[in-house]
């Protein structure tokens, strides 16, 4: 760390003049967080990169005003909540954006940001939720504010939770706090929670975290819940949000296929059911280990309705690239709906994809592997897989059967 | 502001004499309480905001300067003794 002298000096009206010194620290020359999408329009599901910061990918949930987020400069934005500002997806009050990477479990997540909470009324509200670390079966871990006093929680809605860190002092308003943060989510002892403020170590927290149920991921911005609690504005700015999340392992090479017939993909009925993929492309990721023809692919409904379409595609550089084969439409049945479809594939990485013609016709997840959808129109199927959003740790009862 | 007592005589060539007093009256510098900067420490082309808190013994109004390595920094409009620098 290097550091900047500061000199300031005082004059009153008799000439007389004060000085005084200081110093500014720099911690590194390496700025981080800078802001290279930035479309504030609420609910951008579809097009998440019209959000990026510090080169992650960002879903905005806010009341859509003029005041809700907006970016002050290359590397800060600003959130706002004002009485009667709800999200029309839930009718809670929010500005907040979440990433769209999860942070894998058993993985180590790392962030540092900047935070100023604007001069105004003192906040009494008795939760207000400035940062969260967010996983689909709870809360990790969240910073909040109450009368302004900054509270950290670990898995409050669980009876793991605590509370390792309370501010007995208000948080000065209009002063800006460098927070930096370091977690392992993990059901053991190998879970922890580090965090820092303006460098000073603020939580130590070693234990359970989290509940291992999908990855997590962050929220910045303010969550205040019900509309009737917020009843004067709310104003927090971030800057040079960083973000560093750890690649999990690569998976073991899949053992070579036996000669004859084998499925390639999942084969179980997932617990979780899934609907409203009309008007969408989706695909997930499959190793074949061994050269083969392909014979059918197979996608597993619980409820049928409308056609069903299936077709494989090559991997290009961890997304689906260019369609191998596709399987002609037919109308969706309840179970495994099996369609022949032949091309003889290399050993490599795959995507299996498939379309649905109805919203109501329900497939079935599990809790693994390397999804993707994309925006398309029921038809056949492109011969480039479009731009889209990956999801982890998802994958449809969808497989592929092929005769090595 | 502080003030000292002056006391004296003058006297003509009568000899009369008359005491005299007085006060000196001394004018204290500012007091500079405090210069913060915010956020502080943080990575280079960060834009900070420097607060100086000073007050005047005699209650007069302040102005101020600030220089960062010896480059000046911007001074906040409407609210004096703050700046802002990049650094």
């Amino acid at each position: 760390m290097s550091t900047l002298p500061v000199v300031v000096t005082a004059r009153n009206a008799s000439g007389l003049t004060t000085i005084a010194n200081a110093v500014i620290n720099v911690t590194d020359t390496t700025q981080r967080g800078l802001i290279t999408a930035f479309n504030p329009a609420p609910n951008n599901w579809g097009n998440p990169e019209a959000m990026v910061i510090d080169g992650q990918q960002f879903f905005v949930e806010t009341a859509g005003k003029a005041w809700s987020l907006t970016k002050l400069d290359d590397y800060t934005i600003r959130f706002e909540l004002r009485p009667g500002d709800v999200w029309n997806e839930d009718e809670t009050s929010r500005s907040e954006i979440l990433t769209v990477r999860n942070a894998d479990d058993n993985s180590v997540f790392k962030c540092s940001y900047n935070f100023t909470l604007e001069p105004g009324t003192v906040n009494s509200l008795d939760w207000l939720t400035c940062t969260q670390m967010h996983e689909d079966g709870g809360i990790p871990f969240s910073i909040s504010l109450l009368n302004d006093q900054m509270n950290v929680l670990t898995d409050q809605a669980e009876d793991w939770g605590t509370q390792p860190y309370v501010d007995p002092n208000p948080i000065v308003r209009g002063r800006t706090y460098a927070m930096k943060i370091e977690a392992r989510f993990a059901n053991d002892a190998t879970g922890y929670l580090k965090m820092w403020r303006d460098g000073a170590q603020i939580v130590n927290y070693t234990g359970r975290l989290g509940s291992e149920t999908n990855g997590q991921y962050i929220k910045f911005g303010i969550y205040a819940g019900y509309p009737s609690r917020v009843t004067s504005p709310i104003a927090i700015r971030y800057d040079h949000i960083a973000l560093d999340f750890q690649d999990p392992p690569p998976p073991p090479p899949p053992p070579p296929l036996p000669p004859g017939i084998n499925q390639v993909g999942v084969t179980t009925i997932g617990p979780t059911a899934d609907d409203g993929n009309i008007g969408e492309i989706l695909g997930q990721q499959v190793v074949l280990s061994t050269a083969a023809t392909l014979q059918s692919l197979s996608f597993y409904l619980g409820t049928a309705a409308g056609n069903i379409r299936l077709g494989l595609y090559r991997d290009s550089n961890g997304l689906p690239g260019t369609k191998v084969a596709e399987a002609s439409s037919a109308a969706a049945v309840a179970g495994w709906n099996t369609r022949p479809v032949t091309a003889s594939l290399t050993a490599g990485t795959y995507w299996l994809v498939f379309e649905l013609s109805s919203n109501a016709a329900r497939g079935r997840l599990i809790n693994s592997g390397t999804a993707i959808y994309a925006t398309q129109a029921y038809g056949t199927l492109p011969a480039t897989f479009p731009a889209g959003t990956i999801v982890n740790n998802i994958s449809f009862s969808f497989y592929m059967t092929v005769n090595v | 502001m502080s003030s000292l007592a002056v006391t004296g005589t003058v006297t003509n060539e009568s000899g009369l004499s008359s005491p005299f007093t007085g006060i000196i009256n001394v004018v204290d510098p500012p007091v500079v309480s405090s210069v913060s900067i915010s956020p502080d420490p943080a990575v280079a082309g960060t834009l900070r905001t420097i607060t100086i808190a000073a007050t005047d013994p005699q209650g007069q109004s302040l102005t101020y300067t600030c220089k960062v390595n010896g480059v000046d920094a911007t001074p906040v409009a409407g609210q004096p003794g703050v700046f802002t620098f990049t650094a």
